[in-house]
């Protein structure tokens, strides 16, 4: 097979690994990555291009650039080869190949994706050790102001941190001592491994379309054959769930089917499309808690599909509701109990946490105003209904998802963070401060908006970038207003809701699955002739009392006895019993070991015991 | 299950209950080699028979032919081979005092013409009294309805002999078996949906019956459109949780429980995280934080560990069996409770 020539979109940094190969030291002391860096500082100077960060690793180097042009970066490549193996083999008295294969790079998302890079590489260049200067090590030491470097040139999105120096690297040390997700880990890999762009789905998309290649990166192996049971799996997260809500003291309430008060008899439109509304309003109908209390529920939820004529669409949602807590030491102790239940699954490596904090519902409005007079040139021109509509939840604007807004507009834009009180603010850092004492990975987006009015204080979705059609797996946060709203008095409020079918898509990543469990047995039972059936039954009924945990069929049809054959091994049938004589003469064979026996009713458990074992 | 006077719709899941039973009827489906089906809510649309065709119907409403319908909209049976199949989910329809919602659970078998298999299923039910020790409270009633064709016949002698064969050839499965049964002539509620076997188990003094099955071959194949057998019952879960909170409570065990407070609000966080390491180390234990509040929470009566955290870090211990135990720092009291809990097991 040909080799894939190399994607190199050069209006997108790129991030550069080279390894030692077989894992072999590239740095032996400090001498030599003082002349790494000498080469770097030559090159950026003589070379067309601008380098952004860079990473030594005892036996990896990871480089962050932009170039102008393909060969620019192959010339840079063979430079720093034929200056920098040439001096590490004289030096140390070797010869030959010092990297391992050809170098690997990824284009990086600027707005998404770059400064994650950078904390990515910045990061790993700690693991070199104590006794070298840090500044050879990495461009963190410069980031962070604490040496200067003036070959690199800084990229626009860290210079867009703050205005001025002092704020910048403020800003970059707080970045940097939040934890890293091990998504994100596993993504600039595979994408540096398969010469991709980590960036988001979205721009991939919209780049596929502009250059006409694949840039997203492919699931490893070969499509698969074979699928998990799905039903297996949904009723583990059940159990799962259900342990773990318990285990924290959360009783479970049954959820009404049918949302709202009035008593229209048009059920269709009034049924339940959000658990934690069926949650509020069961309480609010039968004041049946004391607070503080808490709550779960699971069950289906109704959505309708607007573009579809209105077509009701089914979903299911496990989630859990804190009453009468109005601190912030609940929406800790939530997310813990999420990351505990993500890890039951083993979903962790597909999943981020995301995180936001809305503040008060007036610091809200007062946001949302900033916003819209911001956005006041996109604003305009809209017809009425459009900007009221807008204008109630400008914060869609920053996704980037309507056309027609100016992406200079959307990184100008207010950040939530800085319209807050001190107050608020502080409130937030003590929950972030508390996850990453923890060990929680999360992150921090100032852009995250929940898309109900529900939210105040901290919001956050948990997230799986491998599923395109509804990659959120759960939502939740704190919403005292709506609460108190609903059951009339006044009730601090925090929840959140996993929703089942996201999360049984991505254990299984595939979504033509029958909701029919697979047919499972252990014992077969086939009748010789019509007048046995009664015997299969009795014979039956006698195994299942002698062996409580296998599965014993009863097969009651007669004639085509190969195909009735076939239909058992199909199920997993171990042994097949044949029943004939009104059951006084039975048949036994042991498919493992193509063993045929003959036996009587008497002898029949002791039989099968042996098999068995 | 329900509290008193609140309206049948809503209902707080007493302790484990509903989870027990829902175990026992997984458990035995299994050793029966059922298969499981997840059923939607919704339906599309309403078959012609149904009289009622306004909006509100678009949710299942109860009973075995809803069952039989939402199955074969779901899943489209082989041509050949017995396929067995029960599912549980949500019901919800128009009770003369409004919306009466609640989970149902039902079997369908499709593909056996025998009447072995209405045998099969009055054992499967059996088992499961006995598993939810109900065995001795559970009577039998049988009734033979015949074809539809017979059903619009109102003479005495209306069953023919094919009907009256297969109701023989079940009843004598029944004495095989050694399960009693009543013939109940009289049971003619399932006219119209139902041919051949009705049977119907009723707890003792208990009018009516708490689970409804039998044959509906005629329904089925309407349905589908071709030839098809098809047999099968429902039961309303949660009037079964009622009834055996009635006659016969289970004693489910739970698990120990702990439950943490701070002296101080500031200490709320420590709390929570001290709370998460010990949910790790205590699988299946229930811990329990009591959180900075607008009210304080209610003292906690079913606690076997009370631990209080102090202003400086360390820990007041009072135990259900023991009484106040000390204090103790904070490593030194996760060795504590899981040596306890290791003794526990051992236990």
């Amino acid at each position: 097979m040909p080799r894939k020539e190399r994607l190199l979109v050069t209006e997108l940094p790129q991030l550069l690994a080279l390894r030692g190969n077989n894992g072999e030291l590239l740095f032996r002391d400090e001498d030599d990555y003082r002349t790494f860096v000498g080469l770097l500082r030559q090159a950026a100077i003589d070379m067309p291009l601008r380098l952004h960060a860079f990473s030594l690793l005892p036996s990896q180097i990871y480089l962050l650039l932009t170039v102008t042009d393909k060969t620019v970066l192959a010339r840079f490549i063979q430079y720093l080869g034929r200056q920098y193996v040439a001096y590490f083999n004289r030096r140390h008295g070797r010869s030959g190949v010092l990297w391992e294969g050809r170098y690997r790079n990824a284009g990086v998302e600027p707005a998404s994706y770059f400064l994650l890079c950078q904390k990515y590489i910045e990061l790993r260049a700690l693991e070199a050790g104590d006794d070298v200067d840090p500044s050879l090590l990495s461009s963190g030491p410069a980031h962070l102001g604490q040496c200067r470097q003036d070959f690199l040139t800084p990229h626009a999105t860290y210079q867009n941190l703050a205005a001025e120096d002092a704020g910048r690297q403020q800003r970059y040390r707080q970045f940097l001592s939040a934890a890293l997700g091990a998504t994100l880990v596993h993504r600039v890999e595979s994408c540096l491994r398969q010469n991709v762009v980590l960036g988001n789905l979205n721009y991939c998309l919209e780049l596929e379309q502009r250059l006409r290649v694949p840039v997203r990166p492919r699931p490893s192996g070969r499509p698969r054959k074979h699928y998990p049971d799905r039903l297996d799996y949904w009723n583990r997260l059940d159990a799962e769930a259900r342990q773990v809500l318990l285990s924290e003291g959360y009783r479970e309430i049954r959820l009404p089917l049918l949302d709202g008060d009035d008593e229209a008899d048009d059920w269709a439109a009034r049924l339940l499309s959000d658990g934690t509304m069926g949650c509020l309003r069961a309480i609010a109908a039968q004041h049946l808690t004391e607070m503080p209390a808490r709550l779960w529920y699971q069950g289906p939820v109704f959505r309708n599909h607007h573009l579809d004529g209105g077509q009701l669409e089914q979903w299911h949602q496990i989630g859990a509701e804190a009453l009468g807590f109005d601190d912030v030491d609940i929406e800790l102790e939530q997310l813990l109990l999420e990351y505990a239940l993500l890890q039951r699954l083993k979903l962790l490596p597909q999943v981020e946490l995301e995180i936001n904090t809305l503040g008060t519902p007036a610091e809200l409005a007062r946001y949302r105003q900033r916003l819209c007079q911001h956005f006041e040139t996109v604003l305009a021109p809209l017809d009425p209904v459009a900007r009221a509509s807008l204008a109630s939840a400008p914060e869609v604007l920053l996704g980037d998802r309507l056309p027609g807004v100016p992406r200079a507009l959307i990184d100008s834009a207010p950040d939530m963070l800085h319209s807050l009180s001190d107050a608020s603010l502080a409130r937030f850092e003590r929950l972030t401060a508390a996850l990453a004492r923890a060990g929680l990975p999360h992150t921090v987006r100032p852009d995250l908006f929940p898309h109900r009015p529900y939210y105040q204080h901290s919001f956050h979705e948990w997230s799986a970038p491998g599923l395109e059609d509804h990659p959120v797996l759960c939502r939740g946060g704190r919403y005292d207003e709506v609460a108190t709203r609903v059951i009339g008095k006044a009730t601090p409020a925090c929840g959140f809701a996993f929703m089942v079918e996201p999360l049984l898509q991505l254990a299984e990543k595939a979504r033509s699955q029958p909701v029919v469990s697979s047919a499972r047995q252990d014992i077969a039972i086939l009748q010789e002739s019509e007048g046995d059936a009664a015997a299969g039954l009795l014979v039956a009924s006698g195994l299942r009392d002698a062996f409580p945990l296998l599965a014993v069929v009863c097969d009651f049809g007669v004639g085509q006895r190969a195909w009735r054959l076939r239909h058992a091994l199909k199920g997993g049938a171990r042994i097949v019993l044949t029943v004939a004589d009104q059951g006084r003469r039975i048949e036994l064979w042991d498919v493992a070991a193509a063993h045929r026996q003959t036996c009587t009713r008497e002898g029949l458990v002791s039989a099968i015991r042996l098999m068995l074992s | 299950m329900t509290l008193g006077g609140m309206p049948q719709d809503i209902v707080v899941e007493t302790d484990n209950l509903k989870h027990w039973v829902e175990a026992r009827l997984r458990g035995v489906m299994h050793r029966y080699g059922y298969q499981e089906i997840r059923l939607p809510a919704l339906e599309a649309s309403t078959p012609a028979h149904e009289s009622a065709g306004t909006a509100w119907d678009r949710l299942r409403p109860d009973g075995l032919p809803s069952g039989v319908r939402a199955v074969l909209a779901a899943h489209t049976p082989a041509r050949r081979g017995i396929e067995r199949i029960w599912f549980l989910r949500p019901v919800l329809w128009h009770g003369p005092q409004g919306p009466r919602q609640t989970v149902e659970f039902g079997v369908v078998v499709f593909n056996a013409p025998d009447p072995a298999i209405e045998a099969e299923l009055v054992l499967l039910i059996r088992e499961l009294w006995r598993a939810l020790g109900l065995a001795q409270k559970a009577e039998l009633t049988v009734n033979n309805l015949g074809s539809w064709r017979e059903q619009a016949q109102d003479a005495a002698g209306r069953l023919g002999l094919h009907s009256r064969r297969h109701f023989a050839e079940f009843t004598r499965m029944l004495d095989a078996l050694g399960q009693c049964w009543l013939l109940d002539a009289d049971d003619v509620a399932g006219r119209g949906y139902f041919n051949h076997t009705v049977f119907d188990w009723r707890l003792a003094s208990d009018a009516t019956g708490v689970c409804n099955g039998g044959r509906c071959d005629e329904l089925a194949s309407r349905l589908l459109g071709r030839p098809l057998h098809a047999a099968g019952l429902a039961i309303d879960v949660e009037r079964l949780t009622d009834l055996l909170c009635r006659y016969q409570p289970p004693a489910t065990q739970s698990p120990p429980c702990v439950v943490l407070r701070a002296e101080s609000r500031e200490q709320a966080t420590d709390l929570v995280l001290f709370g998460h390491t010990l949910r790790a180390r205590l699988q299946g234990w229930r811990i329990r934080t009591q959180l900075s509040s607008a009210a304080p929470e209610t003292a906690a009566e079913d606690a076997d560990w009370r631990l209080v955290l102090r202003r400086d870090g360390r820990w007041t211990v009072w135990s259900r069996a023991e009484g106040a135990v000390g204090e103790q720092s904070t490593d030194a009291l996760i060795d504590w409770l899981s040596g306890a809990q290791a003794a526990g097991r051992e236990r």
